[in-house]
Formats: C-alpha cells, structure tokens, sequence
C-alpha cells in the first residue's frame, strides 16, 4: 500500500486570504479535496494539519473518511520539515510527501506512483523552473545532483525546480532543519521525476492557476 | 521495542455506547442518553456520572445485560487488529466488569475495568471507578511503549500516560479536550488500523 504526507499545517500568509491554504476555493471544492483525489484509491494518507486544524479535519473527514490527520500544535513557529517529521515517525517504510500548496496533475502523478512503486531509493519531483524564488534543481542524467538556493547564481542555470513532491526512502528527517530539500540534498544524487504541479503561495500564483485550469492545460483530477 | 495498544472500549471498539444500549430495557432511554452525552462532553465528571447510571441501571438483570452487550455492532476491522496481536492489546474501559467481561472475553483480549459488587444476576453496586492512567501504568510494566486510542474525556488520563495519543471519531467526534492532546486524529476504523499497521 503505498503511504503519503500532505503538508498542510501552515499559515500562507503570502497568499493574504484568512483560511489555511488547503482549503482554498478551486473548481468545485478546495485545494485539498484535489490532492486527495490525484492520489490512488485505498492509500494510507496523512495530512499534517496546524492552523485552524478543526476546519481543516471537519472539511475533509466529510468526503476523505480514511485519511489520518497529524496534528503539529507548534505549526506557527516550525517549518513543513517538522510537519512531515511528525508524521514520518510513525511509518514505518517509505512514502511520499506532498507540499500541501500544489495542484497537481492526474497523468503526470500517475507515473509518478509507478516509478515509486518500484524504486528503492528517493526520487525528488521537479517542475520546469518557473521563477527566481524557488528552489533549483541541477539535473544530470535523470538525476538531481544539487540544489541550488534561490537568488543564487546556480539557481538561474536551472532548468528544474523541486517541486514540492518526493518520494522518501531510507531518509530518516529529523525535526530541525527549515526545508524539505535541505534534508534530501544529505543523499543526493537522487533520480529526477517531472511531476506537472502549480503551486500556489500568492495572488498571482491563484490566479495563474485558475488560468491554467480554464484553458485545460492543468486539468484536475476528478472527485470522488 | 514492545508496543502495547490501549482501546478504550465505548464508541471506540463498540459503535454502539453500552450505557444507553442497556437502558433500553428500563424506560430510561432519555435520562441515561442525557447523562450519557454530558460525560462525553465533559459537562459531568465522568465518575459521578457512571455511578448514577449504574445505579438506574442497576435492575436491569447481569445476565440480560451480557446479552444486550453481546449484540452490539463492532468496529470490525479493529477487532480483527486486536485478534491478530493478542500479546500487545489492552482494553482499558470504565465500565463494569461485571457487564463487558463476556464480551472482552470473546474478541479475547485482556482488559482493565471498572468494578462492581454483585449477588448472582443482581448488580448491588460499583465498588471501584478504574482509573485508566493507573490502568496504563501497568501495561508500562511489560511493554516499552504505549500507543492509546480513545474518544471521550475519560480516555485523557490514558492519553497522558501514553506516548502516541490517537483521537478517534468511530461513533462520534472525540472530544476537542482529547483532540487537543492527541499526536494523530482518525476519522474512520479503516484510517485507524492502517495508522496502527504503519507504525515502526
């Protein structure tokens, strides 16, 4: 069976709207009701939840009865890393974890989960690098060989940026590192798959989304 | 490393709460649902309230009662989790052991109760409430970690003896109380043992 974290503790408090980001307004639902429908039927899922946590647990325990919510009380003072460290510790094997901020393709994840399904080690999610914040990804050979930080000069030679999506497999996280990335960079090179995913952190991003979705170059997955 | 499984045994192995179940045969159905839900919320200290309606409940034959319990719905997936692990599962339930012992005896799982004085099939009356920290305490003894599973404001003292916490919504939301000390919320018995199945 496989296993996922989603993510979905925080604030986003660049996106400016009062309600965790998960449950943004998309399509007919919310942000969060995507990401569970993108993710194959009878998974183990967890989601990480923070703020405003009874919304979030109320919302989707209607539609998603068996996902496990892990609760990280301390969400406004720690990063994602320690969300999905809280979670990590009670699974035992591999699984993959999901920034809860992403809208995510059905084609692209699918293939996603088949090379997950027989990989024995990590695999990090990349996107085409779309701007300056995010985090770069050096790819060689199929392979991230680096990551490059944002505002860095390697970072502009990027063609890949992480994306937000892993496959996590015989990497133990431990609780006081800020970013994702910064706890797979330990044990790279690590294989590079291309997951199309939008994420959303501002207005912008909102709105790019919602343009993408209406012309059908992302296309939702559908609800259960 | 050992682990133990502590289940509370009302709303969270039953879909069922066995209190209102017996009442059904006294006439009581309302007054016991009222105190029922009162000690589930946290407005009645659950030991009060569980001595009072024992007490309106105490007519109602032992052997009757073993027969109402026996036909209660079950979570049966976590059942089936207990069955399989008989060394490393507990139930810890404040209720009498003179009414769920027959029950706990066919899943086959050791248990913690609360206790009753009785003369054959006559309840004379609760002789001691458990205390469910204690009741953990003991399972501590043969085991390295404790993982506990509840839903009402009586699970809270198992809950900070234990050192994964798990709120679940089988029968009804878990009290925000318990919510608010839980490390995991499940919302169904599926979500439940697959969270229990995936621990290291």
């Amino acid at each position: 069976m496989m296993r996922f974290v989603i993510s979905a503790a925080g604030v986003g408090s660049r996106l400016g709207m009062d309600m965790p980001k998960c449950l943004l307004p998309i399509g007919e639902a919310r942000l969060i009701d995507y990401q569970l429908a993108v993710l194959p039927p009878g998974s183990d899922v967890r989601i990480v939840v923070g703020f405003r946590e009874q919304e979030v647990m109320a919302h989707v325990a209607q539609r998603w009865p068996d996902v496990t919510f892990v609760r990280n009380p301390a969400y406004a003072s720690t990063s994602n890393t320690h969300s999905l460290y809280l979670a990590s510790q009670n699974i035992a094997g591999p699984y993959a974890a999901i920034d809860g901020d992403l809208i995510i393709g059905q084609e692209g994840f699918d293939r996603f989960i088949e090379r997950c399904r027989t990989s024995t080690t990590s695999i990090v999610g990349v996107v085409p690098r779309g701007t300056e914040e995010a985090v770069g990804a050096v790819v060689a050979d199929g392979s991230v060989v680096a990551f490059a930080r944002p505002g860095t000069p390697e970072q502009a030679d990027c063609v890949f940026e992480w994306c937000g999506i892993a496959y996590v497999s015989g990497v133990e996280l431990s609780s006081n590192r800020r970013f994702v990335f910064e706890e797979l960079s330990r044990h790279l090179p690590l294989p590079a798959f291309e997951i199309p995913c939008l994420e959303i952190d501002t207005p912008q991003d909102l709105r790019r989304a919602v343009e993408e979705i209406r012309l059908g170059r992302m296309r939702l997955p559908a609800l259960p | 490393m050992s682990t133990a499984f502590c289940f509370d045994l009302d709303g969270t192995l039953t879909a069922r709460e066995l209190l209102p179940a017996i009442a059904a045969e006294t006439g009581l159905v309302a007054e016991i649902e009222a105190l029922t839900m009162a000690t589930i919320n946290g407005v009645l200290p659950f030991e009060s309230s569980f001595r009072l309606r024992c007490r309106l409940l105490a007519d109602v034959p032992i052997s009757r009662v073993h027969a109402i319990v026996s036909g209660l719905p079950l979570f049966q997936d976590i059942i089936a989790f207990i069955q399989a692990r008989p060394q490393s599962c507990y139930v810890i339930t404040g209720n009498l052991d003179a009414w769920v012992s027959g029950l706990l005896a066919r899943i086959g799982v050791p248990f913690f109760a609360s206790q009753a004085a009785t003369d054959g099939d006559r309840l004379l009356g609760v002789t001691s409430v458990l205390d469910k920290g204690a009741a953990v305490q003991r399972v501590r003894a043969d085991h390295a970690r404790i993982v506990a599973v509840g839903d009402g404001v009586g699970d809270m003292a198992m809950f900070e003896n234990a050192d994964l916490r798990i709120a679940y919504a089988g029968l009804h939301p878990p009290v925000p109380m318990l919510v608010a000390s839980a490390d995991m919320v499940c919302t169904s018995q599926v979500a439940l043992v697959r969270a229990l199945e995936a621990l290291p």
